[in-house]
């Protein structure tokens, strides 16, 4: 990688300008997903039909090695289902002959209902019971959450299935971006531009943050050219904690990839894109 | 289902017949085997198989072409971003030596005793009851 840097070096001169810029690093603090992604509708069509094809092709359920013959469990199975109609040679079939084998038509998948470990209890809703019982039907928690029903922004718990970043927009600017700081010029010991960033976050968002910084090596370079700026880009991801904007913050949101593209400066935007993660 | 009906048995020479009791052909132990075996075998247990019409089968081949095309294209733009990423880091580290030779040592100083967090989950299907934990407290102490 280090040879790769020498020999890029002369490109990179044509981005000095005559007065010395001011050297800043920007944070991309980004939430990773929570759930998995959701699959496009073509995916979850192919999904749909590979998993009919297994089916079709799967072998017979062996549900005398899982169910005995001649307990109560194997009656619930039996009366749960029913035995396929079979071959009758004095019946015509205008669809085809049923080939039973082990109470299954070969044709088609079998389709087995399991009985039920829990009771279902209509009308009854006691809360305690419905927490502790072991034998209460499991019910997996919602993938939209609260926030994203109250359309919250600011929360860290919307889009469970997106990459969220972290975008401010600081007092008496009306432009959001991503958190930005000076790298200290006059101190006296000079701290990395990791460090800076890191700082700059307890400062604008209170210290009740637990992140994790990729790297200590930036992953892009923007130059503002109005500003006569360079920001350098420092990843990091949040893991838990909240963020608590401080006096220098007029507001704060979590945004996804596209929602960025439409609250960021469009330049701006089509500078960094390729940084933002699209899942 | 795989008992044998009792044959007849001739112990001492005479044959008994019991009428309607079924009597194993092999001993318990060897009869459990066979149930087991007869879970693994695929002896009447395949199912039919599948004769695709010639329509079904360019069907079949159409979907299959379909779904390589969409992972293909997947995994080229992926591959696009990363390369647009390594290339970005490389600007902007030529860049930095470029700017300030000071922060571009510290910035090429690998950290040694870093190591990847335990907080990081894993995306599952669904959401824990908590998706995200607020109380943490503070930093235990500053990294250099």
């Amino acid at each position: 990688m280090r040879s790769v840097w020498v020999t890029r070096a002369s490109i990179a001169r044509a981005y000095s300008t005559q007065v010395q810029p001011v050297i800043s690093s920007t944070l991309l603090l980004s939430r990773n997903p929570i759930i998995t992604q959701e699959p496009s509708s073509f995916e979850k069509q192919f999904y749909k039909y590979q998993n009919e094809l297994w089916r079709r092709l799967m072998w017979t359920f062996p549900s005398w090695f899982f169910f005995k013959p001649g307990t109560v469990a194997e009656q619930k199975y039996r009366k749960l289902n029913k035995p396929a109609t079979p071959d009758n040679p004095n019946i015509e079939f205008p669809r085809g002959r049923p080939e039973l084998r082990h109470n299954r038509d070969r044709r088609f998948k079998q389709t087995i209902s399991v009985p039920k470990s829990y009771e279902d209890k209509k009308g009854e809703t006691n809360a305690a019971s419905e927490t502790d019982d072991l034998a209460r039907k499991i019910v997996p928690n919602s993938r939209i959450t609260e926030a994203d029903l109250k359309k919250d922004l600011a929360s860290l718990e919307r889009k469970l299935s997106r990459t969220l970043y972290l975008i401010i927009k600081e007092k008496g600017s009306n432009t959001w971006k991503f958190p930005n700081f000076n790298v200290p010029t006059n101190a006296e010991e000079v701290s990395g531009l990791h460090v800076v960033a890191e700082e700059g976050l307890y400062k604008i968002g209170g210290e009740k943050i637990n992140y994790f910084n990729v790297s200590n090596t930036p992953c892009h370079v923007f130059n503002n050219l109005q500003e006569n700026k360079k920001e350098y880009f420092i990843k990091s991801h949040i893991l838990s904690g909240i963020f608590e904007p401080q006096e220098s913050v007029a507001e704060f949101n979590w945004l996804s990839k596209e929602e960025l593209k439409d609250v960021l400066p469009a330049e701006y935007y089509q500078d960094v894109s390729h940084l933002l993660n699209n899942v | 289902m795989f008992k044998s009906f009792a044959k007849p048995q001739s112990s001492s020479g005479v044959l008994t017949f019991i009428r309607g009791k079924r009597i194993s052909a092999t001993n318990p132990a060897t009869e459990r085997i066979v149930q087991q075996l007869s879970v693994l075998a695929a002896g009447r247990k395949q199912p039919k198989l599948l004769n695709l019409s010639n329509e079904d089968i360019v069907k079949h081949r159409t979907i299959m072409s379909a779904w390589k095309l969409f992972t293909r294209k997947k995994k080229r733009a992926e591959q696009e971003q990363l390369n647009q990423q390594y290339e970005s880091i490389c600007n902007a580290m030529n860049d930095l030596k470029e700017t300030s030779p000071a922060l571009f040592e510290l910035a090429s100083h690998k950290e040694k005793r870093l190591r990847f967090p335990l907080e990081m989950r894993f995306p599952t299907e669904y959401p824990p009851n908590r998706p995200w934990v607020y109380n943490f407290t503070g930093p235990v102490k500053k990294r250099k």
